[in-house]
C-alpha cells in the first residue's frame, strides 16, 4: 500500500512539474469542453446561410423564403443560379436554393436544393430542416386547394338533396295524373255501354214503328218525321261513338307515356340518391386529414435539450478517450523511458504494483478532469445532476477501459513520439467508426457489426442513455458488461507484454548505447 | 575470505551476438572488487545480468549461497546499484528521490526518514535535499544516484562507472565517496575503464575482455602475473643519462632494459634494490639532482594492454 501511495505520488509529482504536460492533458480537455458547452449551448441552428435564386421570384417563393427567414435562417437572394451553388462550394452559403421562375402549385416545376455532401453532418441538419419548411408551405398550399373541392362537393350534396325532393314531388304530381286518368278512361268505357243499349232501344222502337206503320196508317207521315229525327239521333250518336273510341285510344297512349315518364323519373331519383349516398359516404371531410393523411410527429424522447446536452456523451466519450489513452500511454512510455526506470525494475517491488500505480495515477487525473467538466456541464444542465451515481460507476468503467488501452499502446511503443502518434491514431479511428462523424448506418453490415464493439460506440450509447433517458444501470447492464469483457482482456495482455515490452525496449537501448 | 557472490559459467546472449561467454567470477565480502574493460566488452551486461535485471542464457549466479532465480527479490532487497546514466527522477527533489526509492526497497517510513538523512550527509547532499534534481550539478546528481543506491542499506553496492564523464575533481571526490562506503562494510562492485583510478581504489580486479574473463585478482596479483620485473624511474635536473646509464652496465645482470621516456630514465630490473643503490650512488658522484626517484611494478594498464593483446 505504501509502496502504491508512493509510486502514485511520484507519478502525480512528475506530471503537475512537467509545464508542458500540466498543460496540454490537465488544462487542455477543460478549454475544450468550456469552448463547446458555451458554443453549443443552444438548441437551433444560427447563423445557418441561405442562399437563393429565382429568375422570377412569385407570391409563392418569397412566402417560402420568408418562413426561412423568420426562422433567423440568413437568407441572401443571389444574382444567378451559378453564384448560389459556387456560394455552396466556397462555404459563402450552407445550401442553395433555386425556385423555378413564377413559382406556383399549377406549374408543378420543382424547387433545387443544393449542398456540399462533404460536409455530411450539416448537410442532413440543413436539408431536413429547409425541406421542413418547404413542405409546411406546400401543406398550406394543399389544404388551401382541398378546402376548395370539399366546399363544392359539400354544395352540390346540398342541391342534389334539394332537387331529390323536387323529383320526388313530380313523381308524386305522376302518379297522381295516371289515376286520374285511368278513372276518365274507366268513365269513357262505362258510357260506351250505354250507347250500345240506347242503340237497341232505337232499332227496337223502329221495329215497332214498321208494326205500327202497317197497323196505324193513320198517323203514317208523322211517325216517319219521327223515324227520321230518331235516325239523326242515331248518326249522332254513331258520331259520339266514334269519338268516344278515339278518346280512349288518345287516354291510352297518354296512360303509356305517363309510365314512360315515371321510370325515367325513377331513374334520376335513383341516380340523384346514389350520388348523394356517394358525397355522404367521404367519411373524411376534414382539411387536414385528406392532405395528410398520415399525421406524423416527431416526438423526443427525451426531455427538448439545448445542443450542448445532445452533445454531452459524445463531447464526454472524447474527453474521456483522447485523455484516457494519450495521459496513459505518455505515463508508461515516460516511465519505460525514463533513466530512473532501471531503478525501479530492479527495486524489491512487483511489477503488478507499478501497473496498478500506473493505472491509479491516471484515473486519479481523469476522475478529477470529469468532475470539473461535469460540474461545468451541471450548470448548463442542472437536471444532469440525479444522475451523478450511474454516470460516476459508467464513467469509472469507461475511463477504466481507455486507461488500460493506453497503457498498452505505451508498452507496445518504444518513444513518446510514437506512441503519442499511436494514440492518436488509435482515438482518431475509434471516433471515425462512431456516430460522431458518420451515422453507422452507413457503414456495409460487416463494419457497422464490428463498430458496433467499438469501445467509443459502447461508451457514448452508456452514457447518452443515463443523461438523455436517465436509464438504469440494470438498463445498460449488457454495455457494462461488454466494457467489463474488454477490461479483463486489456488487463491479461498489459501482464502479458509488460516484461516482454519492457525487456525489448532495454535490450534496444541497451545495444544503441553501445 | 568469504565470497560474497558466485558466478559459475555465466553467458548473455542479445540475438546472436555473445555478451557474456562463460563467466566466472567469485566476489568477496567487503571488499571493492573493480571489472575493468574496453567500451563494450561486456562490463554493464555483466552487472545487469547478476542482478537479474538481464536473463541470462546459461551459467549460475549465488548472492550469499542464495541461488538469484529463486531469490529474487531477497537479492534486490540487499543490493544497490548505480548506473551511468542517472537512475533519478529530474522533476523530484533529491529527498522526494530517496523517499521515492526507499519505498520501494520496503524500508519502514521512520527508518527510511533516518536513512534518507543519514544518506544526504553520507553524500554530502543534506544543504540541496530539496533541490529539484534535473537543478543539481553532474557530481551531485552522481552522488543522489549512490544516495538513493544506498538509502536501504545495501550489503552490495553496484556501481557502473560512476566516475564516467567526471572531472578530475569529482572523480576523486567520488572515489571518496566509494572508499567511504566500503568502509562501512558494505561491499562495492564498480565497472571503470579507467585503470589507474581503479588500481588504486579496488581491492580485487577482474578483466573482461569479449565477454569473457581475462585475469581476476588483487591488483599485485595481476601485475605480478603480467611481470615479475620492477621499474626504476629517474629524473635528474640535467636531463643527461648517458654517463649514468654507462656506470649503471655493470649491473648488466640484473637490468634488463634502460631507455629514456620523456625526459626520464627508466630502468627495467627483476633486483631493484642494489640497481636503485647504485643509480643514487652514481648521481652523486656526478653531482647531479635528483628530482624524481620512483620504483614500481608494471602498471594495471600494461597488464590489461598485454592480456587484451593476447586475448584479442
Amino acid at each position: 500500500m505504501v509502496k502504491l501511495y508512493e509510486i502514485v505520488k511520484k507519478n502525480l509529482k512528475i506530471l503537475i512539474r512537467s509545464k508542458s504536460s500540466a498543460l496540454i492533458i490537465l488544462l487542455g480537455p477543460l478549454l475544450l469542453i468550456l469552448l463547446v458547452g458555451s458554443a453549443f449551448n443552444t438548441s437551433s441552428f444560427s447563423e445557418i446561410a441561405i442562399g437563393s435564386y429565382s429568375g422570377s421570384y412569385s407570391e409563392l417563393s418569397n412566402s417560402i423564403l420568408t418562413k426561412l427567414e423568420t426562422d433567423n435562417y440568413k437568407v441572401t437572394r443571389l444574382e444567378n443560379s451559378q453564384q448560389c451553388t459556387d456560394g455552396v462550394k466556397s462555404g459563402v452559403v450552407n445550401i442553395c436554393i433555386i425556385f423555378p421562375d413564377n413559382l406556383n402549385v399549377e406549374s408543378g416545376e420543382e424547387i433545387e436544393l443544393y449542398v456540399d455532401q462533404s460536409r455530411a453532418n450539416l448537410v442532413f441538419a440543413i436539408k431536413s430542416a429547409i425541406l421542413s419548411k418547404v413542405t409546411e408551405r406546400s401543406d398550406e398550399l394543399s389544404k388551401d386547394l382541398t378546402e376548395t373541392i370539399i366546399g363544392q362537393l359539400t354544395q352540390t350534396s346540398a342541391e342534389l338533396q334539394l332537387k331529390r325532393d323536387e323529383i320526388i314531388n313530380v313523381q308524386q304530381k305522376n302518379s297522381d295524373l295516371r289515376s286520374k286518368v285511368g278513372e276518365l278512361e274507366s268513365n269513357i268505357i262505362n258510357m260506351n255501354v250505354n250507347f250500345s243499349e240506347l242503340s237497341l232501344i232505337v232499332s227496337e222502337m223502329e221495329n215497332e214503328t214498321n208494326e205500327l206503320e202497317t197497323e196505324y196508317n193513320k198517323s203514317f207521315n208523322a211517325l216517319n218525321n219521327l223515324i227520321d229525327s230518331i235516325d239523326a239521333e242515331i248518326n249522332s250518336f254513331n258520331a259520339l261513338d266514334a269519338s268516344r273510341t278515339n278518346a280512349l285510344s288518345k287516354i291510352s297512349e297518354v296512360n303509356t307515356d305517363l309510365s314512360s315518364s315515371n321510370l325515367q323519373l325513377q331513374t334520376i331519383r335513383d341516380t340523384t340518391d346514389s350520388i348523394i349516398t356517394r358525397i355522404e359516404a367521404i367519411a373524411v371531410t376534414d382539411v387536414d386529414s385528406i392532405v395528410s393523411p398520415i399525421k406524423t410527429t416527431t416526438k423526443p424522447i427525451s426531455k427538448e435539450e439545448t445542443h450542448i446536452n445532445y452533445l454531452f456523451p459524445t463531447l464526454i466519450m472524447m474527453v474521456v478517450m483522447f485523455v484516457s489513452i494519450l495521459l496513459s500511454s505518455i505515463t508508461v512510455i515516460r516511465e519505460k523511458t525514463s533513466a530512473a526506470f532501471f531503478r525501479n525494475f530492479i527495486s524489491p517491488t512487483n511489477s503488478i504494483v507499478f501497473i496498478f500505480a500506473t493505472y491509479l495515477t491516471n484515473i486519479l487525473i481523469v476522475i478529477l478532469q470529469l468532475a470539473i467538466v461535469f460540474g461545468v456541464m451541471v450548470s448548463f444542465n442542472p437536471a444532469l445532476s440525479s444522475t451523478l451515481i450511474n454516470i460516476s460507476l459508467a464513467l469509472l468503467i469507461i475511463t477504466t477501459t481507455f486507461i488500460l488501452l493506453g497503457m498498452i499502446i505505451g508498452y507496445v511503443f518504444s518513444s513518446e513520439e510514437t506512441a503519442t502518434i499511436g494514440s492518436i491514431s488509435l482515438g482518431t479511428i475509434l471516433l471515425f467508426f462512431s456516430n460522431t462523424i458518420i451515422p453507422l448506418e452507413t457503414l456495409p453490415t460487416g463494419f457497422r457489426q464490428i463498430a458496433n464493439y467499438n469501445i467509443f460506440v459502447i461508451g457514448e450509447a452508456i452514457i447518452r442513455k443515463i443523461i438523455l433517458f436517465e436509464s438504469s444501470l440494470k438498463g445498460i447492464s449488457k454495455e457494462l458488461y461488454l466494457l467489463g469483457a474488454y477490461i479483463l482482456v486489456f488487463i491479461v495482455i498489459i501482464f502479458v507484454i509488460y516484461r516482454a515490452s519492457t525487456e525489448l525496449y532495454n535490450i534496444k537501448r541497451h545495444l544503441k548505447g553501445k | 575470505m568469504v565470497n560474497q557472490i558466485e558466478i559459475k559459467d555465466l553467458t548473455k546472449r542479445f540475438g546472436n551476438h555473445v555478451v557474456l561467454d562463460n563467466v566466472n567470477l567469485s566476489i568477496p565480502q567487503q571488499k571493492i572488487f573493480g571489472i575493468i574493460g574496453e567500451s563494450g566488452s561486456g562490463k554493464t551486461t555483466l552487472l545487469k545480468t547478476i542482478i537479474g535485471f538481464w536473463r541470462s542464457d546459461g551459467g549460475k549466479i549465488q548472492f550469499e549461497g542464495r541461488d538469484l532465480e529463486k531469490n529474487t527479490k531477497f537479492i534486490r532487497q540487499i543490493i544497490g546499484f548505480a548506473t551511468q546514466d542517472s537512475g533519478v527522477y529530474p522533476k523530484l527533489t533529491a529527498k522526494e528521490n530517496l523517499e521515492y526509492f526507499g519505498s520501494l526497497s520496503n524500508v519502514p517510513y521512520s527508518t527510511l526518514k533516518n536513512n534518507i538523512e543519514k544518506v544526504l550527509k553520507f553524500v554530502e547532499l543534506d544543504y540541496a535535499k530539496n533541490e529539484l534534481a534535473e537543478n543539481l550539478s553532474g557530481g551531485m546528481m552522481r552522488r543522489l544516484d549512490i544516495a538513493c543506491a544506498l538509502v536501504h542499506n545495501p550489503r552490495i553496492l553496484i556501481l557502473d562507472e560512476p566516475t564516467e564523464d567526471l572531472d578530475p575533481l569529482l572523480r576523486r571526490e567520488i572515489t571518496n565517496l566509494i572508499r567511504k562506503i566500503n568502509s562501512d562494510s558494505t561491499t562495492v562492485i564498480i565497472t571503470s575503464h579507467l585503470l589507474d583510478e581503479t588500481e588504486d581504489l579496488c581491492d580485487e580486479i577482474a578483466i573482461l575482455h569479449n565477454g569473457k574473463v581475462l585475469k581476476h585478482g588483487t591488483p599485485e596479483q595481476l601485475r605480478d602475473s603480467f611481470s615479475k620485473e620492477e621499474e626504476i624511474i629517474i629524473n635528474l635536473h640535467s636531463k643527461k643519462y648517458t654517463t649514468l646509464m654507462a656506470k649503471l652496465k655493470n649491473h648488466k645482470k640484473s637490468i634488463s632494459s634502460m631507455k629514456v621516456e620523456n625526459g626520464k630514465l627508466v630502468i627495467r630490473t627483476r633486483n631493484a634494490e642494489p640497481v636503485l643503490v647504485e643509480v643514487l650512488r652514481t648521481v652523486d658522484r656526478l653531482k647531479d639532482k635528483l628530482l624524481e626517484v620512483d620504483v614500481r611494478k608494471a602498471s594495471l594498464g600494461e597488464v590489461f594492454e598485454s592480456l587484451v593483446r593476447k586475448g584479442g
